[in-house]
């Protein structure tokens, strides 16, 4: 009996030992591979490499000009640096118009991998203004590139904007959280940024990550489970791209005063009407003649 | 012929002393509570007054009961129903508001045995029972007892609008003033406005004896029944946020035991029975034109004693105790019977259940010119002797003539009891008068046969009816005035409950111990 429960003993060492391996090499193998993926999917909705700044900086040789603990403690929870003061994060932020960038849940490693990507795209001395990123191209199921999009593209990527049409996905429609001006859509919601110039600020591209991998917590958390397909993305951004374009010639209705002046207007008549409708009411006491004689004690 | 009982009363006017004990009985039983202080359930007006609330007759302003529109066939409440309660029911525009009642009152009696030694007597000052703070008090239940402030409310009475300026005037003239009371209670109508009106369904009127409840569970306090009770006889509670009523003593009433207000009664001026009644005809009752209102009425109830009624009430459920008590029910002689007895405000077409004889005394008595010397004389010197010359006339020299001018235009009467007819209370006015002379005849003997008898039959009555119109009127006897049905509550109680289960058992023990130093 000794003898088989140091068996067993030694079995389940040994197992453990194998799963704590396995586990170790995925850790430090994985992410390597992955680091194109990771910032193709996470960081290219608001940076390049090398092609200017985006709604984020340029992060072309981001490994010579920053310290690598720096990215990563940045990475994972830039607000937090912020508010310690730290000053470069500061700048940074200030930079750029004071918008938040999003805490990533990347592992350590993970972040150094996306490094190591940026350093291997990024433009050397030797090979300057030459774009290692590959070019952005999104084709429908049919194979239709984003350029070919016309009325047809456009008018479903209206109905999948304002929700008439559902996601496939049952993901929410986007009216519920943005806007977009346009004289024949209904005003949409506030809780995000207005997306009228959405496409010439953040690009096919930028919007395609967006959307596919919402980096921002409450959007990715609205989207969890609930991923767009493909050709769904192909329709908004063409609705996205017109509603661009198309932005210049609209003639967005200015409410705020009208709508003050139109509520005190309506509630004056309401009080009117309400007072014709009512006006047979008993107003006083029957006895108030007799009680405006009464002496009052004071 | 759908029979159903109705446990009704029947208040006769002539013997009211206008004491208030009906009301305080009332008050000390049910509505001694916060939030209930200012409710009287029972109240007793001075006629001709305003009454509780004040000017409540006025349905122009409080828009009580049902009213029948020209050329419309049905009848409709007057301010509530189904469209008017959902346009009203947030704000239901014709509600009385406290200054219509009176704001409920204490004394601060502390301050009278607190006080510390001063100048001034300590006075214990009214304070309100709603804000608990010291008011003014500028009104009370019965401000207008007795005709005190006539200008402000006698002579504002609604029931005065069909009558002439002069008629009027001489109402109030010094030496010529005259006033009766008017007690009320819930009249427990066969058509209440109330019931119809409760957007909770909250009011219901009780199969067995007619009474009209509201349930305090299901109440909402939406206030309809207040508007819609044209006898301002709802009340809200402003503290539980119910409204209650009259329930005319029912826990009493189903242990046999008379309601605490007739009980209480003084001048035994209240009657309690049975009467049995045809329910398909309430519609067509209450919608009746106004002239025929107080006929149909009277003729929806079904005598007892036909054989076709008492079969119908059988098939119907109701006991034959019910019957038994409905035969034997003042109300049902004084009402239909003698035809003595009309309800209030039948205008209202409420069908009110609670039943008056009109008051005969104001009316037959006129003031006469007399030489009042002969008489003076022959006085004891220490006499009181009044130097005037004026006679409080009830002689009956002429026999109806003064019903007709009598101090009370019967037009007043008439717009109290019988929507406006001055007929069905002069001759009401005319029996009571009968009666009168008959027992004169009787007891006196200074009329002569010729002279009863002509009154008698004028009236219509016999010397028989005359007489038992005399013993129920002034000999009854408690059981006599209240035949009250057995309620059978036993049959109830077994539906919800097992009435067995404690036989056999010895009783429901001591809840203390007996303590007898043993």
């Amino acid at each position: 009996m000794i003898y088989r429960q140091n068996f067993n003993k030694t079995h389940q060492y040994s197992f453990r030992y194998f799963i704590l391996f396995i586990i170790f090499t995925t850790i430090s193998t994985f992410p390597q591979d992955n680091g194109e993926k990771i910032f193709l999917s996470v960081c290219r909705a608001c940076h390049t490499i090398g092609q200017g700044r985006l709604v984020g900086p340029d992060l072309a040789n981001i490994q010579n000009r920053l310290e690598e603990g720096w990215i990563i403690k940045f990475v994972k929870s830039s607000q937090k640096m912020i508010k310690s003061g730290d000053p470069l994060a500061v700048k940074t932020f200030n930079e750029y118009n004071k918008i938040i960038m999003p805490d990533q849940a990347l592992t350590d490693a993970q972040i150094i991998s996306v490094i190591n990507y940026i350093k291997e795209k990024s433009p050397t001395e030797t090979t300057s203004k030459e774009v290692k990123t590959p070019a952005f191209t999104l084709k429908n199921s049919l194979g239709f590139n984003l350029d070919e999009a016309g009325r047809d593209e456009y008018k479903l990527g209206w109905q999948y904007f304002t929700g008439e049409k559902r996601f496939e996905n049952s993901g929410p429609p986007c009216l519920s959280c943005h806007n977009v001006v346009k004289d024949n859509l209904i005003s949409g919601g506030l809780l995000s940024k207005d997306l009228t110039n959405a496409f010439s600020r953040l690009n096919a591209a930028g919007i395609n990550a967006i959307i596919s991998n919402p980096p921002f917590p409450i959007m990715r958390t609205a989207f969890e489970n609930k991923q767009l397909t493909k050709d769904e993305r192909y329709y908004l951004l063409a609705f996205l791209k017109q509603a661009d374009y198309d932005s210049i010639y609209q003639h967005p209705v200015n409410y705020d005063k009208r709508f003050i002046y139109s509520g005190i207007i309506g509630l004056i008549f309401l009080l009117g009407f309400f007072g014709l409708v009512w006006y047979g009411r008993k107003k006083v006491s029957v006895k108030q003649d007799i009680f405006k004689r009464q002496l009052k004690s004071k | 012929m759908d029979v159903r009982s109705q446990v009704s009363m029947l208040f006769h006017l002539d013997k009211c002393i206008g004491c208030h004990t009906c009301s305080i009985a009332c008050k000390n039983i049910w509505t001694d509570r916060k939030g209930a202080e200012y409710m009287w359930w029972n109240n007793v007006e001075t006629k001709p007054g305003t009454g509780y609330p004040t000017k409540w007759e006025d349905q122009d302003i409080y828009k009580g009961g049902w009213e029948k529109k020209e050329g419309a066939g049905a009848i409709e409440l007057k301010g509530a129903g189904k469209f008017k309660g959902l346009k009203n029911i947030f704000h239901n525009p014709h509600l009385p508001i406290m200054d219509d009642y009176y704001e409920p009152w204490t004394y601060k009696y502390s301050n009278l045995i607190e006080s510390p030694a001063q100048d001034d007597q300590p006075t214990a000052r009214p304070v309100s029972l709603v804000t608990g703070k010291p008011i003014d008090i500028k009104a009370g239940p019965n401000w207008d007892d007795d005709l005190s402030g006539s200008p402000d409310y006698a002579r504002k009475d609604p029931n005065l609008e069909n009558l002439s300026p002069a008629e009027r005037d001489a109402m109030f003239q010094l030496e010529q003033m005259a006033f009766f009371y008017l007690p009320r209670i819930c009249n427990h109508c066969l058509n209440p406005a109330c019931v119809a009106s409760c957007p909770s369904g909250a009011i219901y009127k009780r199969g067995e004896d007619g009474i009209v409840l509201i349930n305090q569970k299901v109440c909402r306090a939406w206030r309809m029944c207040i508007t819609a009770c044209p006898y301002k006889k709802t009340y809200y509670n402003w503290s539980t946020g119910k409204s209650e009523k009259c329930i005319l003593c029912y826990p009493r009433l189903e242990a046999g035991v008379a309601p605490a207000c007739m009980h209480s009664c003084v001048g035994r001026i209240r009657y309690l029975g049975v009467m049995l009644y045809d329910a398909d005809k309430i519609e067509e009752v209450a919608s009746a034109d106004e002239k025929n209102l107080v006929d149909s009425q009277l003729d929806i109830i079904l005598d007892p004693n036909d054989p076709e009624v008492i079969e119908a009430a059988k098939a119907n459920g109701i006991a034959d105790s019910t019957i038994h008590s409905a035969q034997y029910s003042p109300v049902y002689k004084f009402v239909k019977e003698w035809g003595l007895a009309l309800p209030l405000h039948p205008e209202f077409r409420t069908l009110p259940m609670l039943f008056y004889v009109p008051p005969l005394l104001p009316v037959m008595a006129s003031l006469s010119t007399v030489k009042n010397k002969a008489q003076n004389d022959k006085l004891d010197p220490i006499a009181k002797k009044w130097d005037d010359d004026w006679l409080y006339d009830t002689s009956t020299d002429e026999l109806w003539g003064t019903i007709d001018d009598a101090r009370f235009p019967l037009q007043y009467m008439a717009n109290l009891f019988s929507a406006g007819d001055t007929e069905k209370v002069s001759i009401i006015l005319k029996k009571m008068m009968a009666v009168r002379i008959h027992r004169r005849g009787v007891t006196v003997g200074d009329l002569g046969d010729e002279k009863v008898n002509g009154a008698l039959s004028d009236a219509g009555l016999t010397a028989e009816e005359a007489d038992a119109i005399y013993y129920l009127t002034s000999l009854a006897k408690f059981d006599d005035r209240f035949v009250i049905p057995p309620a059978h509550r036993e049959q109830a109680i077994e539906m919800l409950e097992d009435t067995a289960d404690v036989k056999g058992s010895s009783g429901f023990g001591f809840t203390e111990r007996p303590s007898r130093g043993i």
